[in-house]
Order: structure tokens, then sequence, then C-alpha cells
């Protein structure tokens, strides 16, 4: 069955920023092993300030992912740094963390709904007017792809570099791996996973820069997004950038081709169903893979199968 | 002036205290061993000096500065290092990427001088440089563990256990560097050992802690010729 | 006299949620992330169903009609021709649907049940805030549940307090007509209030017998000291379900009430807000005992009706001063979780009086 180009771009669109996303939680998770319930609304800062730069300073939005970058960087860091460490350090089990996340994020999006009806944005934001159409080798492709997909390359590359060709990249993944012993090598653990922090901020600040424009967004987005972005991290494993990265377009693309292909005859779903689908996969992953597609052990798996036939 | 004091230390972990005052003094050039009945408080005390347990009173200096209250990885940055018993390497990452972040406090050229020095110190290791240290045999990763506690060229090592689980012939070989480190480059050892013979044979001064409480302290041949303590606290007939 | 008594209604409402909230993480330590589902369940239930049932009464053929666009019709209509004049059937409309609320709820919370005992906490936190979400998706987008986007009416079981049509014969009098429709409105709320206040106090004398009971100490006991309340022979994950469904039961119950008191059930009133909210006022109150989930809940509406109140004075503000509540009650529950974990009321060690 052939799929119209249109789907596919879309879900590429889609994939390529919830990728980013799902970068961004994982790292966190592994660093204070707290899923980051105001991470949704990161991105909800990248779609404001997006808005912002554009509307007050008539900047094109391709030019505005370093400002959402370091704005939404350094919500997160302060985040980190007023909240979650303090707690950390005073050895909070874990739900106490959750809960506290859960607080942080519902601040953020009242600050967020705050500043939007301050900016008199009762309607939605969108920016789809800067999407317009590119021509590649004959093909007419919405500017919006080749932007997210370019941002998504440089962003994936440059975090693989940092992380396994530079000195802190490295103490960063020893970091999470084993805080204790890093310490004694000398590596400031608090520092390294505050640049962690700022880092996931930031990726969720542009990737929440380009969703205004496939659609037309509110205060509400992020934390909308939240759901899908754990359902993707946790298909990924939540133990490894490239299972984010994996999770993130595995998801996406269920996520935006299902929905086509459901709302279709012969069921005709309504599309308001469309967060169902990365539901269903958050259910199934942790029904028959709790540890993600990273993290099962397929070589145990194959055997205990082949055991089973033989 | 002693290298490493530790006076009259109460620690723990949390509101469990285990050490109740303890004290010992190390130099330059000498070997401290810590003996004792499992659970007497040994790992502990290297933990609490270098800040991975709760001290609740005492004092540790070092060359005597006072440093009780300083966070690990500032210890670590003033000349001290140390080896834990158990995940005391990275897995997930090569053997040259656990020296690199053993050189974490080193610029570029010192870390080049000290990576060779180790390697002449320790050979084995050479061979093992781009393998991921979670295809390691238990003794290869020790000398992994070892090359990473002395990469800095510390003043002192702190070492907990360094040859449980271990070979005989390998745990042999790991005794031999640590008189070596000694011997060679003059850096005080402050070492924990299950097997407190093997440990008192090479030492100058050694504890005895039972139930966190100094039991003994002075040479260790001494201790190591005191029949009766020997037989009721370290399983030496 | 207005705001006391919807003071009262709300207070008696979160109280329950509160207890049952307590009982499933104070007491037995599940974390319940997605307590507004079974706030729902409660509120669904009661949307759903009582227009439906009693349609058929008034003589409405529900196959005949667009449910989705004629409730709100229906619903007074079932409330002004039938509820109005009698009490006795309003009651039992009132509470039978209160008790299939609580079932209801019960229900769900079975089968949340099952992850909440077999995945790890954060796991569980996740899967309960998505789920939650994700039935507010689906009673937003499915008309048949409560009419969609319209949202549904429930027909008011305590009008029959003031209508001027419910009769009743005394000996040596004759015929008198509803004494209390002289005294108009107030007499309904303050009516209303004590209905809803009788019934979270029953509640919560209920929690206290239940938390200091053998089965209380159970609780506490798989809460403290899993692998010791194995090895004494207790089944954790059977204990851990029935805390659950108790907990939801009584949230369902909540939902009920809830949808009773304010007349309409829509989804967009259930967001995991609400569930952040039974959390601050837990946690404020002091998590693990039933007192400190009464103060944290007095506390709390205070707060709340407070604001609510100054919003009248501040017409001109650009924003939904609500918002600045929550980053209040957000800033306020960080600074609790770091400096008084325990609560304004810390749990007391259980009393051994019987030993």
């Amino acid at each position: 069955m052939m799929l119209p180009p249109e789907v596919f771009i879309d879900a590429l669109i889609y994939s390529n920023l919830l990728s980013l996303l799902a970068i961004g939680l994982t790292l966190t998770y592994l660093t204070l092993k707290v899923p980051n319930f105001a991470y949704g609304d990161l991105a909800t800062i990248g779609i404001y300030v997006a808005f912002t730069f554009n509307e007050f300073y008539s900047l094109h939005p391709y030019l505005i992912p370093p400002f959402a970058f370091i704005t939404a960087g350094l919500v997160s860091l302060a985040s980190y740094i007023l909240v979650f460490r303090p707690l950390w350090k005073r050895k909070s089990n874990i739900v106490t963390l959750m809960i506290a996340s859960i607080a942080v994020e519902i601040a953020l999006r009242s600050m967020i709904h705050i500043y939007a009806s301050a900016l008199g944005l009762r309607r939605r934001v969108s920016l789809a007017r800067f999407d317009e159409p590119v021509n590649i080798a004959g093909l007419e492709l919405p500017s919006v792809l080749l932007a997210t997909t370019l941002t998504t390359i440089t962003l994936v590359c440059s975090l693989y570099l940092f992380l396994n060709k530079t000195k802190f990249g490295t103490a960063m993944r020893a970091a999470i791996e084993n805080p204790y012993l890093a310490s004694t090598l000398g590596i400031n653990v608090e520092q390294v996973y505050a640049v962690s922090w700022f880092l996931a901020g930031g990726l969720a600040g542009v990737a929440g820069l380009f969703l205004p424009f496939r659609i037309s967004a509110t205060p509400e987005t992020g934390w909308e997004l939240l759901l899908k972005i754990f359902a993707a991290s946790v298909l990924g494993g939540l133990n490894s950038i490239f299972g984010a990265i994996l999770g993130g377009y595995i998801t996406g693309f269920a996520e935006v081709v299902g929905i086509y292909l459901l709302s279709r005859p012969p069921l005709n779903l309504s599309t308001a169903y469309r967060p169902a689908i990365p539901f269903a996969l958050f259910i199934i992953v942790l029904l028959v893979m709790p540890r993600g597609i990273t993290g099962t052990d397929w070589r145990r798996l194959k055997k205990i199968l082949r055991g089973g036939e033989g | 002036m002693a290298l490493l004091e530790v006076r009259n230390l109460q620690a723990g972990y949390g509101k469990l205290q285990v050490l109740f005052d303890v004290s010992l003094s190390l130099n330059k050039g000498e070997i401290h061993c810590v003996v004792g009945p499992n659970g007497s408080g040994k790992s502990t005390l290297l933990k609490a000096i270098f800040g991975l347990a709760n001290i609740y009173e005492g004092k540790v200096l070092l060359n005597g500065r006072d440093i009780t209250r300083l966070k690990p990885h500032e210890k670590a940055r003033m000349g001290m290092a140390y080896l834990p018993q158990l995940d005391n390497v990275f897995s997930r990452l090569t053997v040259r990427e656990n020296l690199l972040l053993a050189g974490y406090t080193l610029d570029h050229t010192q870390y080049r001088e000290r990576l060779e020095e180790v390697l002449d110190f320790l050979p084995q290791v050479r061979a093992m440089m781009n393998r991921k240290v979670l295809t390691l045999s238990g003794g290869e990763r020790q000398m992994v563990a070892m090359a990473m506690a002395i990469l800095r060229k510390p003043d002192i090592i702190m070492l907990d256990e360094p040859t449980a689980a271990l070979a005989p012939k390998i745990a042999r070989n790991i005794l031999n560097k640590i008189v070596e480190l000694r011997d060679r480059f003059k850096i005080g050892v402050l070492l924990v050992e299950q097997n407190a013979k093997v440990a008192l044979e090479i030492s100058d001064n050694a504890v005895l802690l039972v139930a966190g409480k100094e039991v003994y302290k002075g040479p260790a041949s001494d201790l190591l010729s005191n029949k009766e303590l020997a037989k009721m606290y370290l399983g030496v007939r | 006299m207005e705001f006391i008594c919807a003071f009262l209604t709300f207070y008696s409402i979160y109280l329950i949620l509160s207890i049952s909230l307590n009982i499933e993480y104070g007491y037995t330590g599940i974390p319940n992330f997605g307590k507004v589902m079974f706030f729902g369940a409660g509120a669904f239930t009661v949307g759903a169903l009582t227009s439906r049932l009693l349609a058929p009464l008034v003589g409405i053929d529900l196959s005949n009609t667009n449910f989705k666009i004629e409730n709100i019709k229906i619903a007074e209509s079932i409330s002004k021709t039938y509820l109005m004049q009698r009490p006795i059937e309003s009651l039992a409309v009132f509470l039978g649907m209160l008790a299939l609320g609580a079932i209801i709820g019960g229900i769900i919370g079975w089968l949340a049940s099952y992850p909440a005992i077999r995945l790890r906490e954060d796991y569980l936190g996740m899967t309960l805030v998505v789920a939650g979400e994700l039935i507010r998706l689906i009673a937003y987008n499915y008309d048949p549940l409560i009419c969609g986007t319209f949202g549904v009416h429930v027909p008011n079981v305590f009008g029959f307090i003031k209508s001027p049509e419910w009769t009743f014969d005394v000996v040596g009098l004759g015929t008198v007509k509803n004494p209390l429709v002289v005294l108009g409105d107030t007499v309904s709320d303050i009516i209303k209030a004590g209905v809803m206040f009788t019934i979270a106090l029953s509640v919560w004398f209920l929690a206290q017998r239940l938390m200091n009971s053998p089965f209380g100490r159970l609780l506490r006991a798989v809460r403290d000291n899993e692998v010791a309340a194995e090895a004494l022979g207790k089944d954790v994950a059977k204990t851990r379900m029935i805390a659950l469904v108790i907990g939801s039961a009584m949230a369902g119950l909540a939902g009920s009430m809830y949808a009773f008191y304010t007349l309409t059930v829509h989804a967009t009133d259930f967001t995991p807000i609400r569930t952040f909210v039974v959390w601050v006022m837990v946690v404020l109150g002091g998590a693990g005992n039933n007192v400190g989930a009464a103060v944290g809940t007095l506390i709390y509406l205070v707060i709340e009706r407070g604001i609510a109140m100054v919003k009248q004075y501040f017409p001109m503000l650009p924003f939904d001063i609500n918002y600045l509540s929550y980053i209040i009650m957000g800033a306020l529950l960080v600074l609790i979780l770091m400096y008084k974990s325990e609560g304004l009321i810390p749990e007391k060690p259980p009393k051994y009086t019987e030993e």
C-alpha cells in the first residue's frame, strides 16, 4: 500500500522533533533517575520564544534556534538548581522527586499561560506562514522538513561528538554510569549534571520552536506532547541516547502513519484519537519489553525462544 | 607533620553509626593496613575519609590541612586517590576512556606523561587500551582500576580490598605493585584487606578494627606476632 | 452563607479525595498520580447514567432523541417534572448513584492495580498520568459517554427541597405545602452542604477505624518493609490491590458527589491539575494520618476559595488568576518537600493499645 507523500513528510518532521525531545528526556532521566514531568513545558517555552522573537524582533524563525536553545536550557537548569538538585542532595526518594517534578510542571505551565495571556495571545500560536515550499531535485518540499531534518542531524551529531570525543562529554557519560566513582576521580558530578540538564532543556527548546509550523500551538501543547515523549523514551529504553532516537522515530511514524490508516475506511476513526497510539505503544512496551529496545537482552531472548522450540 | 591524619572519627551512613572514635596517622612512603572481621567498618573508614560516608564528629587532616568537610571531588584534586572494592571502573566505557577520566584533573601534557609512566608500571594494561571494560576479567579490571588510581600520581592512595575475588597469583601481583608504589614513588598507602596475614606482611603499620572501634594500633609486625589477637580477630593460625 | 455552604461542600468532596490518597500513598506507599481518573470515573458514571436511566420515567424515548444535543432539556425535564415532587425517589437516586460511582471507581482501581503492583514507581507515575489523560481524551471525543465536547447535565436531586409542589398530609392540619419553600435557597444550600459533609465525616470515621485496625498496620508494614512483610506470609500484592480499590472507590464517591453538586460533567474539568491539588493537600497536611489530610484540605481550600474571592476585585488583570494560585501551590509544595517533608501533622507511630 502506498502512502501519500504528505503523510510521510508529516511523519518525518514530527519524528525529528520527537527524537530530540526523547533524547532530552532520557538525558535528564539518566542523571537523577526521575521522569521529568516538566519536560514538555520546556518545549512550550521554545514555542513562545519563537513567537516572541518573531513578533517583536522580526526575526525569521529559522534564525531563532539558538535563542530557543538558550532560554529553554536556562529554565531547565534553573529547575535543576532550585528544585531537583537540593532534593537529590537530601537523598529524597523517587516519589518525592516525581511530586516535585509535577509541581514544577504545573508552575511552569501556569507561568506560560500568564505570559501568553499578557501578550493577548488568546488564540493559538502559528508560524505556518513561514513554511514556504522549497524546490529540491524537482520535488516541492516544505522548508520545515529540511529545517527540522538538518537541525536534528546537526544536534545529534554534535551531541555524539561531545559525549564521545571530548573529555567533559566522556565525564558526563561516566557521571551518569557511576557518580561516586566519577567524584573520586576529581569530576564535579553536580556541575556535570547541571550541564546535562541545560543541554536537555536546550533540545526541548529547539524542538518546540518548530512545532508552531505544523500545528497551532497553545500553552498546553508541551504538556500534551509529554505522553508521546514518555512513550518514545520508554520504547527506546530510557538508558541511551541511541535508544531515544530510535524510540522517537518509531513512535513518531507509528503515530502519524497509524492515525492516517485508522482514519480511513473501514475504521474511520476520528483523528482526535491520535494520542491513543503512543499510549498503546507505551502499554505494549511495558508489558512485553519493559526495558525498551536497547535495554532488552535480545541474545537471551533469542536463546529462550530457540530453546523453547528445540 | 603526617601526610594523613584521622582524629577521633565518628562516622556512618545516615543515622547508622559504624565507626566509634577511630584515629590514625599515615606518613609518606608508608603502608598502613586496616584489618578486622567482616562488618567492623574498614570500608567505611576509607569512605568516610574520602567523603562518601557521613562524618558525625572528628577530623581528617591532609598535610595538616582540615579536609573533613570537603567534597570527594575536591579531595581527589588534592592528591588523594581512592580505589573502591566494587564498581571501581566504568564498564560501559573503554579502558582508554577510563584512564582519560582518571586523568581528568590533569592537562594534556601531564596526562600523556603520566599515562606512559602508568603503562610502564602496569604493562598488562597497555594491551587492553581499546577494549570495553565490560569484556575484561576480574583481574584485568582490577589492573585497570589500579592504573586509574595512580594515574594522577597521588600522594596518598586508599585501597579497599584490592585482592578480593582474585586468584592468588594475580593477588600477589597486585600486592607487589602496592609495595612498589611505596618503595619507588614514596606514595602513602592505606590498605583495607580481608586477608590480614598477607596485608600485615607488606605493611609498616596496622590498625585492627572490631565493631567500629580500635582494638590495636601499631607496627604491623607486632600485630602479626601477637598470637592472641591474631587468632581471635584475624583467623590467623 | 452561600459562600460557607459552597466551602463546606467542596471541603467534604476534597476531604474524601485526600483520605483516599492518604490510604493509597500515606499508608500503603502507592504513588497514585492518576487520582483524577478515579474521581472522574464517579463523575462520569453519574453524568452518563442518571439522565439516561430516569428519562423513560418522564416519557422520553432515548432511541428517538439525540442525547448529546438534548441532554440539557432532558435533565431539566427530569428535575422539574419528576424529581421535584418526589423527595424519597430523589434521595434514592442520589444515594444509588453515589454507590454506583464508588463501585465503578473501585473497579477501575482494581484494573489499575495490575500495573500498580508490577511497575516501579517511576514507570507507574508515568503510566497513571498518561492513562488519566487518555481517559480524558476519550471522554472528550466519544460522544456516547458524556456528550463529548458539550458535556452532560445532571438532574438536580436536591430540587425537592424548595419545590412548591411537594405536599404531605399532616394529622389535624390536612394537606400542607412544603414549608421549606418559604426559606428559599439558603436552606437548600445548607441541606446540600450538610448532606455532603455528613458523607465526608462518615468516610473519615470509617477511614480512621480502618487505619487503626490490624489492616491499617498491615498497610504500613507493606509500605515500610516489603521484604519483611512477605517473609511473614503477608500477600503484599493483594494488600496493595485492596488499598488501591478502597482508595479508588472513595475517589469515585467523591466524583459522584461533585457531579450532583455542580450539575454538569465536562471532560475538561478533569485534568491532572486535580491530581496535583490532592497531592498538595496530602503532602501539606502530612501523609500517613487522616488528621493531616483534614488539615491539608482545609488549608488548600482556604487558599483556593480565597483566591477565587480575590478574583472579583481584580477584573482588569490580563490573565486568569487561577494560574497564579497554581504557581504559588507549586512553590509551596516544593518548599514543603524540601524543608518539612512529613507535612504539618507528621505521622505518629501506631499505638499498640491492645497488647
